[in-house]
């Protein structure tokens, strides 16, 4: 046994030990009271790919709990307890808990098409454990195992068209770009991150990534200029977009831009190769007009 | 030595009671929709803001609970804490409401 599995299984025996010591709490089986609870077991029958309306879905199954740009997409996600234990130990004149719960996520997502009809629709349903630890006032809860306000399924993605449309002329690349990804529960949130390619077009920005720490899978992200609200400066080299619907999408620049050849020239090209996220946000804002 | 014991004892009652709240529902809260009739106008002046809005203001979305005395609007929040429905209200280009619904989000 070399010293990593013994260091291991000694934290595994101290932390039964205090489990063991504590006073078992049963958690009984609840919806969180942060989520909704009208999504079913399975994508509704109302919903009818090419006849089923955007109306439709907002007055059977109400406010999504994310929406895509331009509302292409709603998810309406439940997070619901099956049950589980709380050990409540005091000692010392302290206290603390840790417990476990088994959490089944649902998460429907409806996109539309153009005219604002269904296009198509996902369903899923994972159950997952969640680990709760609290002491000395403050409690860390494990983040979800999925999120149910968007579509981050490998595979499925609402957020992900085919990267750069033709017709778009790139004005600036920017490589070892992280996509910072808020993996949203409804009273939590995780951040993952995806690292790639981003691109400005004269139209839309592109990010083309891939899911290093999941499957691999390809994660494309194009936002049209149209769509965004503004775009800001955060800490560091990132950048934030600001969507509609509250929702921001967040991009770490580590490295000068580059302009390909057929860029786009004249005096409004913005000087890519200075201060990454200042000339980028400069860029985008000047796009949708926002100051 | 008494008379402190009673005037905690009071002062508990007065605190204790100041947590009981009252139903301050209504009833008639969403009657006045009348769809082919109420104005989006006459919806914002008697809900207030809306907590969503889709397509511009085509579609506005309110969200209630629901006490012993009727309905009463829930102001924004991230999540649905506290929420039991959602009236969801969907108007023409005149802003007229053309159809509305009372979508049972959680149960009460």
């Amino acid at each position: 046994m070399n010293m990593n599995a013994l260091t291991r299984w000694v934290l595994v025996l101290v932390a039964s030990a205090a489990l063991l010591s504590g006073c078992p709490v049963p958690l009984p089986p609840t919806y969180d009271s942060a989520s909704r609870q009208n999504v079913g077991e399975h994508i509704p029958d109302f919903i009818v790919n090419g006849e089923t309306t955007r109306d439709d879905v907002l007055l059977r199954l109400g406010e999504p709990d994310g929406r895509g740009p331009g509302d292409r997409w709603f998810a309406y996600g439940s997070h619901y307890s099956k049950g589980g234990v709380l050990f409540v130990m005091a000692a010392g004149g302290g206290a603390g808990a840790a417990g476990v719960e088994s959490i089944r996520f649902r998460r429907l997502v409806v996109r539309f098409n153009e005219k604002g009809v269904v296009a198509d629709s996902a369903f899923v349903e994972r159950v997952c454990p969640r680990y709760t630890f609290g002491a000395g006032g403050r409690a860390d809860v494990s983040a979800p195992c999925i999120d149910v306000t968007v579509d981050d399924a490998p595979g499925s993605a609402p957020l992900m068209d085919s990267g750069i449309p033709p017709g778009e002329h790139v004005v600036a690349v920017y490589e070892n770009v992280v996509w910072a990804v808020t993996l949203r529960g409804l009273s939590i949130t995780e951040r993952r991150i995806v690292p790639g390619t981003l691109s400005l077009t004269d139209r839309s920005l592109v990010f083309e990534g891939k899911r290093a720490e999941t499957d691999g899978s390809p994660a494309v992200l194009r936002i049209p200029y149209a769509d965004i609200a503004h775009a800001q400066s955060g800490l560091f080299n990132q950048i934030l977009i600001h969507l509609p619907g509250n929702v921001i999408q967040a991009f770490d620049i580590k490295q000068a831009g580059t302009t390909p050849p057929d860029g786009l020239a004249g005096g409004d090209v913005p000087r890519f190769d200075e201060s990454p996220p200042r000339s980028v946000v400069g860029f985008i804002n000047g796009k949708v007009g926002a100051r | 030595m008494c008379a402190p014991s009673w005037r905690s004892f009071a002062l508990v009652c007065v605190v204790v009671a100041g947590c009981a709240t009252a139903p301050v529902g209504r009833k008639d809260l969403l009657e006045f929709l009348d769809d082919g009739a109420t104005r989006r106008e006459d919806v914002q002046l008697k809900l207030g803001e809306p907590t969503a809005q889709y397509d511009g203001l085509r579609v506005l979305a309110y969200r209630l609970v629901k006490d012993d005395a009727g309905y009463v609007i829930v102001g924004q929040r991230n999540n649905w804490y506290g929420v039991q429905y959602n009236l969801m209200l969907v108007f023409d280009g005149d802003g007229v409401l053309r159809r509305h619904s009372l979508v049972e989000i959680r149960s009460p």
